[in-house]
């Protein structure tokens, strides 16, 4: 105790020293200035990142370059030709990955449909940009420029069936439904017309034609797909939220589908990127790709950034069933084929695919121009 | 897990509420245009009218949409096992909870003021310190404080487009004019950050006066800070490093918790180290104190030079009588006095240099600076991870050259800022040591006019206070063994204060 009181004085300049070094780091090393994630609110995505190998039944077999910066849409056209929608041109692509054309758009198109075989005009091709519809025909000459009749139109799908052409419209919500001239014929989800309504939070909203006169249409803020006759009358609706596998996940999803011959729906999802397979009727059937599958890494899962957040994987479907997936990342379109159909059955290797002859093309490629002549495109040299 | 629902369409009951919808939608905009034109002639009514029926528009086509379309909302996304939690809505405090704040704090100035001047009473100024802590310390969770409104101001006075309450701005003057008035009883007794340094003063040790003085001037630097970040939406630091507020809200930063300990602690050796130190409002107070109307005197009468007041005060701010300055001592401080002020100038251009070096650190603590360094680094691809500040700007329609762009115009206003802040130093400094070179005469024992806190502890140790009280009949028994009047302990230079 005395030499406590002798050394008061020491001690108390020791606690002081040590006090004060002590606040002196804890200034220092604090930033509470500093802009810091939230972690407390941050996601989980090692759930939803790995699918169960079990439920994927494709396999990508082959993939080539669309020579575009910014890839926007796919569809698929008469003979199982590619079509696919950037900057500001079509690219056209034999299944092998040739290019046949390019053909030059007015605008910057966000959307594409090609007519099939049962269109009143076969080959036709449909481009949206802006507030406008621009027609090829095609042989890619211009046919016509139809225009949106609203000013704040931000056109994400065309859907071509045999008499009519439907625009899906992210701005307005709605669906336009015209007839091959141009002429506006109606609307589907027009809230000043009453009855139903999208719910459309983002730009993706994304309408096909089903195989029996339907218009399937994503209702993406709801997560989920609904049916309608071409008048716009309600015939279905399904697809629940969720992050399980045979649900929708995020804030607006199915972003993009393509409807398969036998009348089955691929999905394709943002955010957590992910490509299934539904029945016509909303039943799960398997998965294409999952987010490893499609090159997305678990830490790009909730990145914001443009690179990812932006990435909305288009997909279309050929006569085969085959799946064709817009990569915009990778510039490159993507084909998935069913395991059983391409190795015989789910568990079997798949085959080589070189030694069949496929061979994806090069990034550097050149672009082969091209023009159509008695229903045929035919390759050209580079001019 | 998929289901397959039949066509609502064809449900009445969807039809029904269809058709209210379809009402509301064709009919209530022509009432309300018919409303708005009819009263077109008066201003005034046109506003009613665009009220009610922006009232009526919203409660029939919100009903109707919420009725017609359930399903359509938003559905509640599976995003894990956490249970979603129920929205509530805040309740609406009005104006109520602000005016009483300013009404309790005019009270608690107004008693500190009577508590310290006029009744002297020690006793009640304590617990008036412990009264503000609870109140404006734990209950009122240490906002609004007059030190963080400081930062308002600032930016209130170099950014018109910030509004800043009025309640801010009472809490930022009434301290103001009070201590003009009275001196430093904000500090005394009403302040919850003194309060809480006050009531573990115990074991005060005296701070050699040359570091006593050294590190006064911190408080003013960190002001000069904290108006320049605040003015700049750098930040609001004073806030940011408040050392109790982690303690009045039972919780936060462990960094400041650490720092807020580490003040406590020095607290109990060294009185109120973060009022004397660090405090920016504390330096604005220090400063109009010196010329406020009335303050505290130590004896209630003629002071007997004991010393027991400046042995007592644990803040060092109680100085003795002056002592006969020797003819040299007086040529000494004369030079001193020149040297002062010839090196003011240059203190002031040296630190203005220096400051205009520091541009870059400064300009780091500027979110803007932070959110371009930090998108630098993505883009490098270095990042290891986002921060929600670079996720929004992704978010956003802004480039990342107009962001790097924005942080170069904002680096180059830092080396102005930072050269003011210098100067500011600098002046700070030259102004010190002016001030320690002029000679004051003091014939008795005086508290600092700028150091005094007001907290009253030198009452309870005056014998001429203890006589006046009537606790004692004679000043002499209140003086230790071997002290007293006059002693050697002091040389006055023309005796005691006058009767």
């Amino acid at each position: 105790m005395e030499l406590l009181v002798h050394y008061r004085g020491t001690l108390i300049t020791a606690v002081l020293a040590v006090a004060v070094g002590l606040a002196s780091y804890a200034v220092v090393s604090s930033d509470p200035l500093a802009g810091h994630r939230d972690r407390s609110f941050t996601m989980d995505f090692s759930r939803v990142y790995d699918v169960d190998p079990a439920l994927i039944q494709y396999e990508q077999t082959r993939e080539f370059s669309v020579s575009m910066a910014q890839p926007r849409g796919i569809s698929v056209g008469p003979e199982d030709q590619i079509y696919v929608a950037g900057d500001q041109t079509v690219g056209v692509y034999r299944p092998d990955g040739t290019t046949l054309a390019m053909i030059p758009t007015e605008g910057r198109p966000s959307c594409l449909a090609v007519g099939n075989d049962q269109h009143v005009a076969p080959g036709h091709i449909y481009v949206g940009s802006g507030n406008r519809i621009e027609v090829f025909d095609d042989d890619g000459s211009r046919v016509a420029t139809w225009n949106v009749p609203t000013d704040d139109a931000i056109l994400a799908s065309i859907a071509v069936a045999d008499e009519s052409v439907f625009v899906a419209d992210a701005g307005n919500r709605l669906v336009w439904r015209f007839d091959p001239s141009g002429e506006l014929l109606g609307t589907i989800g027009n809230a000043e017309a009453g009855g139903r309504t999208f719910n459309v939070p983002s730009t993706t909203f994304d309408i096909a034609i089903g195989p029996g006169r339907q218009l399937h249409v994503a209702n993406p803020g709801a997560l989920r797909i609904e049916t309608y006759t071409f008048d716009g009358a309600l015939q279905a609706r399904w697809g629940n939220p969720g992050v399980a596998i045979e649900n929708f996940f995020g804030c607006c999803n199915p972003s993009q589908f393509a409807v398969l011959p036998e009348g089955e729906i691929v999905t394709s999802e943002k955010g957590v990127p992910r490509i299934k397979v539904y029945s016509e009727y909303g039943e799960f059937r398997s998965v294409v790709a999952g987010p490893r599958q499609l090159g997305i890494a678990q830490s790009e899962l909730g990145d914001p950034r443009p690179h990812q957040a932006g990435v909305v994987f288009d997909v279309a479907a050929d006569s085969q069933g085959r799946v064709w997936v817009l990569d915009p990342r990778r510039k490159s379109v993507r084909v998935f084929v069913r395991l059983d159909e391409h190795t015989g059955g789910i568990g079997f290797q798949p085959v080589n695919l070189e030694s069949t002859g496929w061979k994806p093309i090069p990034l550097s490629a050149p672009l082969a121009h091209a023009s159509r002549r008695h229903g045929s495109w035919e390759e050209q040299p580079d001019a | 897990m998929s289901s397959r629902t039949l066509p609502s369409r064809t449900s009445n009951a969807n039809n029904r509420r269809s058709n209210v919808a379809a009402f509301a939608r064709r009919w209530i905009p022509g009432v309300y245009h018919a409303l708005a034109s009819v009263a077109t002639s008066k201003l005034w009514i046109t506003g009613v009218c665009h009220a009610l029926a922006s009232v009526a528009t919203l409660t029939w086509v919100g009903d109707a949409m919420a009725a017609e379309t359930p399903e359509l909302m938003f559905p509640v996304p599976e995003f894990s096992d956490h249970p979603i939690p129920t929205a509530t809505v805040p309740e609406v405090q009005g104006q109520i909870a602000p005016l009483l704040d300013v009404a309790i704090l005019f009270a608690a100035l107004c008693l500190a003021s009577y508590f310290t001047l006029v009744s002297r009473s020690r006793r009640n100024v304590l617990l008036l310190t412990i009264a503000s802590l609870l109140w404006f310390g734990f209950w009122r969770q240490g906002c609004v404080c007059p030190i963080g409104a400081t930062q308002n101001v600032a930016l209130a006075v170099f950014d018109p487009t910030y509004v800043v309450p009025l309640t801010v701005v009472a809490f930022f003057i009434l301290p103001l004019v009070f201590t003009l008035f009275f001196g430093r009883t904000f500090c005394a007794s009403v302040c919850p950050l003194g309060a809480m340094q006050e009531l573990i003063a115990v074991r005060s040790v005296a701070v050699p006066r040359w570091l006593d003085h050294s590190l006064g001037l911190v408080a003013y630097i960190y002001l000069g800070a904290a108006v320049i970040f605040a003015a700049t939406r750098t930040g609001f630091i004073i806030c940011r490093y408040d050392p109790f507020i982690a303690f009045f809200r039972l919780g936060g930063n462990a960094d400041m918790l650490i720092f807020g300990s580490c003040i406590l602690l020095i607290g109990v050796f060294v009185g109120r180290p973060y009022c004397r130190y660090l405090c920016p409002y504390g330096a604005i107070l220090r400063v109009l104190s010196c010329f406020s109307k009335w303050r505290l005197s130590i004896p209630p009468g003629t002071c007997i030079n004991c010393q027991l007041c400046e042995d007592a005060c644990p803040y060092g701010a109680i100085h003795p009588p002056t002592v006969a300055q020797t003819p040299a001592a007086r040529r000494r401080g004369k030079r001193q006095f020149g040297f002062a002020l010839l090196a003011a100038p240059f203190l002031v251009a040296g630190f203005w240099w220096l400051g205009t070096t520091l541009a870059v650190p400064l300009a780091q603590w500027h979110p803007e600076s932070r959110l371009a360094e930090q998108v630098r680094l993505e883009e490098l691809g270095v990042a290891e991870t986002t921060t929600d500040a670079s996720d929004a700007f992704r978010g956003s329609p802004r480039s990342v050259d107009d962001l790097y762009q924005s942080a170069l115009t904002r680096r180059n206003d830092f080396v102005t800022l930072g050269g003011l802040l210098g100067a500011w130093t600098g002046l700070v400094i030259g102004f010190k040591l002016i001030y320690l070179s002029v000679r004051r005469r003091r014939e008795d024992y005086q508290a600092d006019r700028a150091g005094c806190v007001s907290c009253g502890r030198c009452y309870w140790y005056c014998p001429v206070e203890k006589v006046r009280l009537g606790l004692i009949s004679d000043v002499s028994e209140a003086l230790p063994d071997g002290r007293t009047p006059g002693g050697p302990l002091v040389q006055l230079t023309v005796g005691g204060k006058k009767p």
